[in-house]
């Protein structure tokens, strides 16, 4: 048995991409075009709409094998890539790039992949992200109305934004900019420290919106959920594992998962227990059989 | 003479050749060196151009490369959906990306529509791109470095016909060459292009504008270094080698040449016997000094030999090769020395002169061999009563002299005194003579210091020897002055200076005429021709000049003097018809040649004349062969000969038979006989008698009266001349 891992770390690197994964896209009201992989579902088999970590794509490695061992194993999947301001956005934006769109775009694009989704006639949605696309996930099913379109959240290694802890940020950046707004002074571009970013590069009310989501935001969404929402933790993430964030998590009455040995980006054979997690989550939760459970 | 160079300046001449060839070939080479770096030089600007374009194009695929990864970026794209912030990404955010290097000046971007998004002057990037071209080039007005402009479409991605904009970089092409691009062949520093040239340029045109200077060419440089490399060490190697050549030629040829010229410089006459030793390490040289020291050693024997010689030939010179003593010359020569050396000193110099009395006779009687012998035994008599250092001089036939110096006439009188009795003790019997022979010495003496006097002993000593030999004085006489005014005094300056004028000119020279006169018919036949020497005033007769003649040994010239005047005064016709001339001889003009042709001349001159010859028997007798045979000669041209004086010598009648003579003139002292009547007058009578019947015309001569006239005439002489019948006179064409 313990060269499981082994094998299993070599069946994810000889998996195909998405074998009928498309690439998608969606036309925005301001003209931007933002795109995605899409790969429709096995009958019975809900659709996973999996969000990349903060500033990367879908092709961000965590967030596309698990799109490729999801849509092999008949789950739907789509990957979008947030545009961050940029139409068919192919890369990671850089830190000093000028962020120029408010956190409440990214929910507007995923509610737009949401209503692209049902109009093609997806019902069983399941939002998934990774980091601040957890955290973007969250917002959506969050701000979304009743019914909610998912039917539960998958939020993987879900971060909050703090001068104490969590995604970092620097607290008299964030005090100056809160300031600025207050005293309604004019949005320049700034230079902040945010997350692994020294220097993001960004209009004022766009750090601000990006900042706001600290232990209490990220809780207080968390708790309004009507759905079940499963926040996946890696044991070894030491970014998330301070500030009692996981007991705090609980609290919300979203499930934990820990796992072992996991760090902040379930890079390398993480990233198959990352899958074995969310299968496991989508078998008990949503009676499906996978191909490959072990 | 011309100039002539030294080894050593032909060795320089030889060197200086050598660099001056070497300099000409480094030269030419140089040249060629050179014409090949300059091709390969034009080969590389070639290459370099190439090199350039090269580059160009690489600049211009670098740009484009990176244009289109601007072009691809999500953010170019993120500018061109809103450009909200694009100053920010321009001049921030680009530059610190991936996209933008050191060589890329600017970037701007463009709507599909070709206007900047925001205008951007600082750069002089346009505001409006061109439609037409996809890159171009433009030179900064400030400092003319060339720039590249390229223009990339940016494309929605996915759409490649779905142009959103336009990207467009300004390049640094110089620095793109220097940060991106080698060039192997120029250097980077130098490269400029010709700002001059109006876009739009093409890059092909750009790359020949270009200027610069090309990277050292290590190969060229090594061959050059290597070419001068090589012509420093040959320089050095003839530098050195022409030293050498030059010590060696010093060495080897100049310095033993110098020391031979040395050695032949030094080879004197006085230094020909000295051994000098030469060794020279050139073989040539070697045999050089070996042939010059043989013929050095052979010209040491020749000087050897040439001295014996010239010894021999100085005691034949002023030796008598007779008597052993010395000869007229070395007195001569002897005479100026000491006449140079004694001048100004007080010292008494004696000139002896001593003559053998009667020797002619002697010699005529007895013969020259008899003769030499006396002369031979006088000159032993007398060197023996010398002094011991001085000289005898044979200075005339019989006659002697000796210089005493540092003696006076006493001394030289004492000499004088011994040479007398040493010839008195002297015994010649053996050569058949018994009578006795005595000698005159004349003595002169003068001090040194008088140069008037001493120029004068010589005549001085002559006078007093003839007072000497006059009869009855000491046979040794001490010239006095009083001597000089005695009448009988022979020898005076004057008559011998008209003697020699007589001789050499004819000037002073008369010929007087006395008839030979036909007894049978009573009329002259000839004339004898009897010289007078005219001194001034006075007419000397024949017993002062003839000594004078005799002595002096002048007897042929005066002879020649004598045919001259008679041919002068034929040529006059001063003779009357039918009456013939005659002329006397001596006997050494008879045996002498040129006195003979001389007569010969005459002869043909004038052929109708009749010409008697006159000699005496003793003439005739002293070589008679020889004087037989031109007698012969001149009879056979028409003279007729006449013996003079018959019976006066030695001779024997034997003889007569023997001489070819026409007649015979029986001496004064014969015909004097013949006015006695004892023995010598019936001798005369038969002599007379005897020769008239072997067909000899017979001549009596000193007829002085009618009585020895008609003597003669009753003896049978045929001829006659005399006082009586005429006397000698000067004769005219009246005549």
């Amino acid at each position: 048995m313990k060269y499981v891992p082994l094998f299993m770390l070599l069946w994810l690197a000889i998996t195909p991409n998405i074998a009928n994964a498309r690439v998608v896209e969606i036309k925005l009201a301001d003209g931007l075009v933002i795109t995605a992989d899409y790969q429709a579902a096995d009958h019975s088999k809900p659709t996973i709409i999996l969000l990349h970590p903060f500033l990367q794509t879908r092709l961000f490695p965590t967030i596309r094998t698990l799109a490729n061992h999801l849509a092999s194993n008949g789950f739907g999947v789509l990957t979008p890539t947030l545009s961050l301001g940029i139409s068919y956005r192919r890369q990671n934006l850089a830190c000093e790039a000028a962020h120029t769109q408010p956190f409440n775009q990214h929910t507007h694009e995923i509610k737009a992949w949401i209503k692209w989704l049902q109009q093609h006639n997806v019902r069983n949605i399941i939002g998934a992200g990774h980091g601040m696309g957890a955290i973007a996930m969250l917002a959506t099913a969050s701000s979304h109305g009743k019914p909610s379109p998912f039917s539960s959240l998958i939020l993987v290694t879900l971060p909050y934004i703090s001068p104490q802890g969590g995604v970092r940020i620097n607290a008299s950046q964030l005090q100056k900019a809160r300031a600025e707004k207050e005293k309604g002074l004019a949005d320049f571009l700034g230079n902040y420290i945010l997350a692994f970013c020294n220097r993001f590069i960004a209009p004022r009310d766009v750090y601000l919106s990006l900042s706001k989501w600290n232990q209490e935001e990220v809780l207080s969404h968390l708790a309004k959920l009507e759905i079940p929402a499963y926040v996946i933790i890696g044991s070894d993430d030491t970014v998330l594992n301070a500030q009692s964030w996981p007991d705090k998590i609980v609290t919300t009455g979203a499930k934990l998962i820990y796992i072992d040995g996991a760090g902040h980006f379930f890079t390398g054979e993480q990233a198959l227990s990352l899958y074995q997690a969310i299968v496991s989550i989508l078998e008990t939760s949503h009676q499906v059989e996978t191909t490959d459970a072990l | 003479m011309p100039y002539k160079l030294t080894i050593t300046q032909f060795t320089w001449a030889f060197i200086l050749l050598v660099a001056v060839t070497f300099i000409m070939l480094s030269i030419i080479n140089f040249n060629q060196v050179k014409n090949f770096h300059d091709k390969i030089e034009t080969k590389q600007s070639q290459l370099a151009k190439e090199e350039i374009l090269h580059s160009l194009h690489q600049v211009v695929e670098l740009m484009n490369s990176t244009g289109k990864q601007i072009a691809d970026w999500d953010e170019t794209q993120q500018q061109l959906h809103n450009p909200l912030y694009y100053i920010y990404w321009r001049d921030t955010r680009l530059p610190e990306s991936a996209y933008y290097f050191d060589s890329i000046q600017a970037v701007e971007l463009y709507d599909w529509q070709y206007k900047a998004l925001i205008q951007n002057p600082k750069n002089r990037l346009p505001g409006t791109l061109p439609t037409s071209m996809s890159l171009f080039v433009e030179f900064d007005d400030d400092n003319q470095k060339p720039y590249l402009f390229t223009i990339t479409p940016v494309f929605t991605p996915g759409q490649k016909n779905n142009i959103i904009g336009y990207v467009l970089i300004k390049a640094d092409i110089l620095k793109a060459f220097e940060t991106r691009f080698g060039f192997t062949r120029l250097e980077l520093s130098s490269l400029q292009f010709n700002a001059g040239i109006k876009s739009p340029v093409s890059l092909n045109k750009l790359s020949q504008t270009a200027t610069f200077t090309l990277s050292a060419n290590d190969d060229v440089r090594s061959l050059l270094v290597l070419f001068a490399k090589t012509a420093y060490n040959t320089g050095i190697l003839v530098a050195v080698l022409s030293i050498l050549f030059f010590a060696f030629m010093g060495y080897i040829i100049v310095a033993p040449v110098r020391k031979l010229a040395r050695y032949i410089d030094h080879l004197k006459p006085e230094e020909l016997t000295e051994t000098q030793t030469y060794n020279s390490p050139v073989n040539e040289l070697q045999k050089i000094y070996n042939s010059l020291n043989q013929y050095r050693r052979q010209i040491a024997g020749m000087h050897a030999d040439l001295d014996e010689k010239n010894q021999a030939l100085w005691d034949l010179a002023n030796h008598d090769p007779l008597t052993g003593v010395h000869n007229r010359r070395a007195f001569e020569a002897d005479w100026k020395q000491i006449q140079t050396a004694m001048q100004g000193r007080r010292i008494n110099i004696s000139f002896m002169l001593i003559d053998c009395d009667r020797f002619k006779p002697l010699n005529d009687t007895y013969g020259h061999h008899v003769g030499d012998e006396v002369l031979i035994g006088i000159a032993n008599d007398v060197k023996e009563s010398l002094r011991s250092g001085d000289k005898l001089y044979r200075i005339g036939g019989d006659e002697f002299a000796t210089l005493l110096i540092d003696s006076t006439a006493e001394d030289a009188h004492h000499v004088a005194t011994r040479c007398l009795l040493k010839l008195t003790q002297h015994d010649f019997s053996n050569l058949g003579i018994n009578e006795p022979l005595s000698l005159s010495i004349g003595i002169a003496s003068s001090m040194a210091t008088d140069m008037e006097h001493l120029h004068e002993l010589q005549q001085q000593a002559d006078t007093a020897m003839y007072f000497a030999k006059r009869p009855g004085n000491e046979k040794i006489a001490v010239y006095d002055s009083s001597m000089l005014n005695d009448s009988l005094t022979l020898f005076s300056n004057q008559i011998t200076t008209a003697v020699h004028n007589a001789v050499t000119t004819g000037e002073s020279l008369e010929l007087h005429y006395q008839s030979i006169t036909n007894l049978h018919t009573g009329e002259p036949e000839y004339y004898e021709a009897l010289a007078r020497i005219r001194n001034k005033n006075e007419l000397m007769l024949p017993s002062k000049t003839l000594p004078i003649v005799h002595n002096r040994r002048i007897e042929i010239e005066f002879d020649m003097a004598i045919i001259k005047s008679i041919n002068l005064e034929l040529e006059k016709g001063i003779f009357p018809p039918h009456i013939g001339v005659s002329l006397n001889l001596s006997g050494l003009s008879l045996v002498n040649l040129l006195v003979i042709d001389k007569l010969l001349a005459l002869r043909a001159d004038h052929p109708d004349q009749t010409i008697y010859v006159e000699i005496t028997e003793t003439a005739l007798i002293t070589r008679l062969h020889h004087a037989t045979e031109n007698l012969n000669r001149l009879r056979s041209a028409g003279f007729r000969v006449c013996l003079d004086d018959f019976g006066s010598g030695y001779s024997s009648i034997r003889y007569l038979t023997q001489m070819p003579v026409d007649c015979i003139k029986f001496d004064i002292s014969l015909i004097e006989c013949l006015k006695s009547n004892e023995t010598d007058a019936v001798i005369v009578r038969s002599l007379a008698d005897m020769v008239g019947k072997a067909g000899y015309k017979l001549v009596a001569e000193g007829i002085e009266t009618e009585e020895m006239l008609n003597i003669v005439k009753q003896v049978g002489f045929t001829h006659a001349q005399g006082y009586y019948l005429d006397k000698p006179h000067r004769l005219d064409s009246k005549t």
